[in-house]
């Protein structure tokens, strides 16, 4: 397990505050755009920057907030892997046993050992340079993960390579992570990549953590705009009251009240329906009547995006819209249940450190999964 | 422009310096006579030269390289306030005229005597070491070595530190992340990364030890056969009007560094006929 | 990789370690009783190189010669303050050194006196100082400041009634030292030079000499310095300068070492 608490560092003008806990077997994926941070913050875990005082880093109870790079037992690849252009395969991987003064043979069985798992031992004996991409990650986290550390930390592991290697280095990582049994902090700003390895997910931005939680938590309850747009999520609005106090938005009214003086909320889309029925609208029922004004495919489904006195997007599959006749310009009614419909937090920035758990009573997931 | 207009006039500057060069030294060689380079070249005088010349731009080059390539690595990887000033000092050692530095060396040491006379004690002290230095270094084969190495390392520092400068940090963290303190870490990682680097800057450094003249007769002096390396033995033939010895010494000390330049730049792994080979 | 590293480290450093031994043994070897340091003036060369070796030959005492132009030797002498002997082509330098408190023991050794050199064969017919106003001349001179080859140049102009100022339209080249005037007649950069009679000799094989009819001399000192560890042998060597075997050697030169001082 991984206490991070009050992790504090400044460079230059920019700060970085960070409370976080990661269980012993968890995949951690940290979600933020470039500059927010997230190179910054590994950095200061692997010990490379020292941290401010009041900072503590804990690995299963042992204090590291002090310790050396080398005293961690940290394994970390930063990003393009970094690998040590004078050394062969073989030697790169070998590089943290040589140092340990590990004998020979042992090196030998241990190197085999840790190609295999990642399927790069045919590479062993090739020189650094002429690698392909996903070869050279592979290197990279063989290289992080012979000593088998307590932490593996990687930097955009997956940035730089094209998404059929992207995927299949994927498929890997989780495939190490669930057999070495070991936490791992995934830094991206792809949420492609949270999707297929995460096991929760910290949206960072600006030097501190808006908002962590598993992707279903964050899709259905994101904290404001800013983790609504990291996450995809496509009918993010803002509204006025109505006559009854309820949400209404260019005189559509909703069938939920405003919370905690915010007006921006979203609905999610995959909540969104299309209804035959063709009675007519009551007022706070939570259905639109609309056109559509255009459909775009979004892997597997398609997005229908439906224009009334609110643009809403949702999503089908090619055969129900086939069913359904859908199709550009054609009118239709769709209807949402209330718990669509989620408030966000108005303000752009969050308060540093928003207390895991107390979430205006929106977050619905315990944290301290042991 | 054409395909090959590119190429075609790259290749003009390069041709005009190269022949320049190549002009020169063949005029030097006209200007000899045959009697001449053997009479010199078998000379006694000038073997002792010539292996002087040889054994102390060699330390030379050692000396300079061990001092330089922790400053270059300091001066690329430490940010601290005054840097600027460091390196500008450093490259002051380039910009100065060499006869400068030789004269300044003499008066540095010449304050020790000074000092030695001064009432305040550790300055006495200061100045009996900068005299014993003095006795160390002056009209003695050390003091070629001194003249040298001021006039060398300025330039296997600028050349070492461009080297470090390019190479990204992020290999050296990864080394302490696998077990390095940041002293492994440079041993293991840095420094064969740079290796390339030192190994021109090691080239620069030597040569300009080699062809080095001025400082050297003013901080160790001219003296024949005990201080006396090839660049003063052309220079006191030419003094007494034996232009012809002189440019036979010149084209021997040309011979000289043309083999070991070469020998330098194969043994690093290019070929003799073009093209890089994978060391 | 690191095993290659090391063998490369511990050659280097035994070779390094080789180079300074020997360096220093070959310095070492010659030690003999005692040395003497010479600075001598490049253009005295030849003749104290012969009488050095005559000099160790017959006392045993080793002579090191380390030579420059005269005033840059001063400069070395009073930054250094080592030296048993300064051998300077002019009295000029050696009233310097005196000056400055370096002279223990001065005395003239030989007599220098400036010459016309021109290219063999004298094309432009130069005969005179006069004819060397000419104009279209190429003249070389020493610096009047710097060199002593230099500073009688005012003294024979008015000397051999020589306009000055069509002098000064002639010269294209000014030296500090006396040896560089002697290459320039060679290798044709000027038409005529001013030098001293025993330089002008080195150079009899390419060029002629003009004498020059209202003549100055310009005497060589030897100075033993006052900062010799030897004095003792300083004299010597100053007194083997001066006796018989040592003018002899000087007269063989082209020197002029005649009696008189």
């Amino acid at each position: 397990m991984i206490e991070i608490v009050n992790l504090r560092h400044r460079a230059g003008e920019f700060r970085l505050t960070v409370d976080l806990t990661i269980a012993g077997d968890e995949y951690f994926v940290l979600l933020g755009k470039t500059g927010c941070g997230k190179t910054l913050l590994l950095e200061c875990l692997s010990g490379l920057r020292r941290c401010d005082e009041g900072t503590s880093i804990k690995i299963n109870g042992r204090d590291i907030t002090l310790a050396e790079p080398r005293e961690r037992s940290i394994g970390y690849v930063p990003q393009e892997g970094a690998l040590f252009s004078h050394l062969n395969v073989h030697e790169n991987i070998a590089f943290a046993l040589r140092v340990a003064h590990v004998s020979k043979k042992d090196i030998g069985t241990q190197v085999i050992q840790i190609a295999d798992l990642l399927g790069i031992a045919h590479l062993l004996n090739r020189a650094v340079k002429g690698l392909s991409g996903g070869e050279r990650q592979r290197v990279a986290l063989a290289r992080a993960l012979i000593r088998k550390p307590s932490m593996l930390l990687l930097d955009e592991p997956v940035s730089a390579l094209d998404e059929t290697t992207r995927d299949a280095v994927c498929k890997e990582l989780l495939k190490i992570q669930r057999e070495m049994k070991i936490p791992v902090v995934h830094v991206c700003h792809s949420l492609d990549e949270a999707t297929m390895l995460a096991d929760r997910v910290a949206i960072m931005r600006a030097g501190s953590i808006v908002q962590t939680g598993t992707l279903d938590t964050l899709f259905r309850f994101p904290r404001d705009e800013y983790v609504a747009r990291m996450m995809r999520i496509d009918n993010i609005l803002s509204g006025d009251l109505s006559a009854r106090g309820n949400l209404s938005v260019n005189g559509f009214e909703l069938s939920e009240k405003p919370v905690n003086g915010s007006r921006q909320f979203i609905i999610n889309p995959h909540l969104v329906r299309v209804t035959k029925s063709n009675a007519p609208v009551r007022m706070g029922s939570n259905v639109m009547r609309g056109t559509v004004r255009e459909m775009h495919r979004r892997g597997p489904v398609t997005g229908i995006v439906v224009e009334g006195p609110l643009v809403l997007t949702l999503f089908a599959r090619p055969d129900e819209i086939e069913d359904m006749g859908v199709a550009k310009g054609k009118e239709l009614s769709v209807a949402f249940p209330g718990q669509a419909i989620h408030m966000l937090k108005e303000g752009g920035i969050s308060p540093p450190n928003p207390p895991q758990g107390d979430l205006e009573g929106i977050d619905r997931e315990n944290i301290h999964r042991l | 422009m054409s395909k090959k207009a590119f190429p075609i006039l790259f290749s003009i500057p390069l041709a005009i310096l190269t022949g320049a060069i190549a002009l020169i030294i063949v005029a030097d060689i006209s200007y000899v006579h045959k009697s001449d380079i053997v009479s010199t070249l078998l000379s006694r005088d000038i073997i002792t030269s010539m292996i002087l010349t040889l054994e102390t731009s060699a330390i030379t080059t050692l000396i300079s390289v061990i001092i330089a390539i922790p400053s270059a690595y300091a001066l690329s990887r430490f940010k601290f306030p005054g840097a600027i000033v460091l390196d500008t000092l450093i490259d002051l050692l380039i910009v100065v005229p060499v006869l400068v530095v030789g004269v300044s060396i003499l008066v540095f040491f010449r304050m020790g005597f000074l000092l030695e006379s001064s009432p305040f004690l550790p300055a006495a002290l200061a100045g009996k070491v900068i005299q014993w230095l003095a006795d160390v270094f002056i009209y003695q084969r050390a003091g070629i070595v001194l003249a040298q190495f001021f006039c060398s390392v300025p330039f296997a520092v600028r050349v070492i530190k461009s080297t470090f400068d390019d190479m990204s940090p992020r290999t050296e963290h990864v080394a302490q992340t696998l077990g390095c303190s940041r002293m492994q870490a440079f041993f293991r990682v840095s420094l064969p990364l740079a290796r390339q680097g030192i190994f021109a800057g090691a080239v620069l450094a030597w040569a300009r030890a080699f062809g080095l003249f001025g400082p050297i007769s003013i901080v160790a002096g001219a003296v024949r056969q005990k201080t006396e390396v090839l660049s003063t033995s052309i220079f006191l033939e030419i003094s007494i009007g034996q232009l012809e010895r002189g440019i036979a010494l010149s084209l021997l000390m040309v011979a000289i560094a043309s083999l070991i330049l070469l020998a330098l730049r194969i043994g690093s792994g290019r070929t003799l006929f073009g093209g890089n080979v994978q060391v | 990789m690191r095993r290659d590293l090391r063998f490369c480290f511990t050659a280097i450093v035994a070779g390094s370690i080789a180079l300074s031994l020997s360096l220093g043994v070959s310095a070492e070897e010659k030690k003999p009783q005692s040395e003497i340091l010479v600075h001598c003036a490049a253009g005295m060369r030849k003749p104290i190189e012969f009488c050095a070796k005559k000099f160790e030959d017959s006392l045993g005492i080793r002579v090191e010669l380390s030579y420059d132009g005269s005033n840059r030797l001063l400069g070395q002498i009073l930054l250094t303050h080592k030296g048993d002997v300064y051998v300077c082509g002019d009295a000029e330098y050696a009233d310097s050194a005196k000056a400055k408190g370096l002279v223990d023991k001065m005395a003239t050794i030989c007599l220098f006196t400036p010459v016309i050199l021109v290219k063999k064969g004298n094309p432009h017919k130069i005969l005179s100082m006069t004819d060397l106003t000419k104009p279209g001349l190429k003249i070389g001179q020493g610096d009047e400041k710097s060199a002593a080859v230099g500073k009688i140049i005012p003294k024979l102009l008015s000397l051999n009634t020589v306009d000055a100022g069509m002098w000064k339209k002639n010269v294209v080249l000014i030296t500090p030292t006396v040896t560089e005037l002697g290459n320039a007649v060679k290798l044709g950069t000027v038409d005529a030079v001013i030098v001293w009679n025993s330089i002008a000799l080195g150079y009899k094989d390419v060029a002629e000499i003009v004498p020059i009819a209202q003549n100055v001399t310009a005497t060589v000192e030897a100075v033993v310095l006052t900062t010799s560890a030897d004095k003792t042998a300083a004299s010597e060597f100053l007194d083997f300068l001066k006796s018989q075997s040592g003018r002899k050697i000087f007269t063989d030169a082209g020197y002029d070492a005649t009696k008189d001082k």
